[in-house]
């Protein structure tokens, strides 16, 4: 799969989009390919799943839906991550409300296992991925985001709904304990 | 690892992970790094964390194919719709005046009809279309012209017209002839004042 610049490129997503509206198919093939790692590991590292792939398909569906509502005041990699957190969102709500008889079994959390072990692998992997579980959901979201996908603080803060000075400090917050954990 | 002091380079670290730095500031970040063992130990902590990331393998070609169809492309003229159309605020403006001014048409037509309306009154003994007769009055000037009230409500009003209970059958027959052609007219049109030239007349 490609991923070419984890970070995006505002241009060629412009062009691609604007080519889409224009009723080229094969532009949204393109996007797809573009934007769908990085949706893809920020639902892992969110959390998610077995249905990352699911989730992603969801953030998709929905943002072509409502691709004549992105106005472009951020980059389109943005607005999917802050349209896929939503979604995510809703599933954990979704999820809280489950009756208490159908809680999660044992493949699902091995499932959880899974994915998170899928995120990082090996050693230093492996410590790397138990120092961001011990961060808050908001503190994870926002370093992997900044350090993982190279969001800006300000795109930051429009994924996570927050300010742009909040979202500096949940980074240099995570950081201190990824720190903390890595040297203990 | 401890933290460098210098807050503001710390927080380019992952902008020089991710090469989104301008060219100057790039090279500024980067002679600081050089410099700053606790900078270059976050780096280097940064780099591990993103070569770690593993990215979840996603079917990209299943996504594509969920996806909605374009709604459009070319987003001149695309044809006539009338769902589109139906629902124009221009439309339902021009709607609303049309049905306003359409009910009071009717509305008004529905008046005038329940209105007397003045219809020549045929004579007794001439042909249908004959003038009306005017039975002598006397306090009915000789000059003026006078004219028949009839209502046209239905067959209990005609009867309440005094001057209809002398009138034969084939004057009725008449009248209601006469009736029915002024039923044709506008309503600007129905009243219609027809000198009487009666039996005695001018």
């Amino acid at each position: 799969m490609t991923d070419p610049g984890r970070s995006g490129d505002d241009p060629r997503d412009a062009e691609l989009i604007a080519q889409w509206k224009a009723g080229d198919q094969r532009a949204a093939t393109e996007l797809v390919a573009r934007h769908a790692p990085a949706l893809a590991r920020f639902a892992a590292s969110s959390g998610a799943r077995e249905d990352v792939d699911e989730l992603v398909q969801d953030t998709f569906v929905r943002a072509f839906g409502s691709l004549d509502g992105f106005r472009g005041d951020s980059s389109f990699r943005t607005w999917l991550f802050s349209i896929e957190r939503r979604l995510l969102m809703d599933r954990r709500r979704a999820e809280r409300r489950r009756p208490q008889g159908m809680e999660i079994g044992e493949d699902d959390a091995a499932t959880e296992y899974d994915a998170l072990d899928e995120l990082v692998a090996g050693e230093t992997q492996g410590r790397v991925r138990n120092a961001l579980e011990r961060l808050t959901p908001t503190q994870r979201e926002v370093f992997v985001l900044r350090v993982t996908e190279g969001l800006s603080y300000k795109d930051v803060a429009k994924v996570v709904r927050t300010t742009e000075g909040a979202a500096r400090v949940h980074y240099h917050n995570a950081m201190r304990a990824v720190k903390e954990f890595l040297d203990a | 690892m401890r933290d460098c002091s210098n807050a503001t380079m710390r927080d380019r670290l992952p902008d020089l992970l991710h090469e989104r730095l301008p060219v100057a500031e790039r090279a500024d970040v980067r002679a600081h790094v050089a410099a700053c063992p606790e900078c270059r130990a976050e780096l280097e902590l940064l780099t591990r964390i993103q070569a770690a990331t593993v990215t979840p393998r996603v079917d990209t070609s299943r996504i594509v194919a969920a996806l909605p169809p374009h709604r459009g492309g070319y987003r001149g003229y695309r044809g006539y719709s009338w769902q589109r159309a139906a629902y124009s605020p221009m439309l339902r403006i021009a709607a609303a005046v049309v049905l306003l001014a359409g009910g009071a048409t009717i509305g008004i037509r529905t008046v005038d009809r329940g209105d007397d309306i003045l219809v020549p009154t045929p004579s007794r003994d001439t042909s249908p279309i004959a003038v009306a007769p005017v039975p002598p009055r006397s306090d009915r000037g000789a000059t003026t012209a006078p004219v028949q009230r009839v209502s046209t409500n239905g067959p209990a009003e005609l009867a309440m017209g005094e001057m209809l209970d002398d009138l034969s059958d084939s004057d009725l027959r008449a009248l209601l002839d006469v009736v029915g052609k002024l039923e044709a007219m506008t309503p600007a049109e129905t009243e219609i004042v027809v000198p009487a030239v009666g039996r005695g007349g001018a």
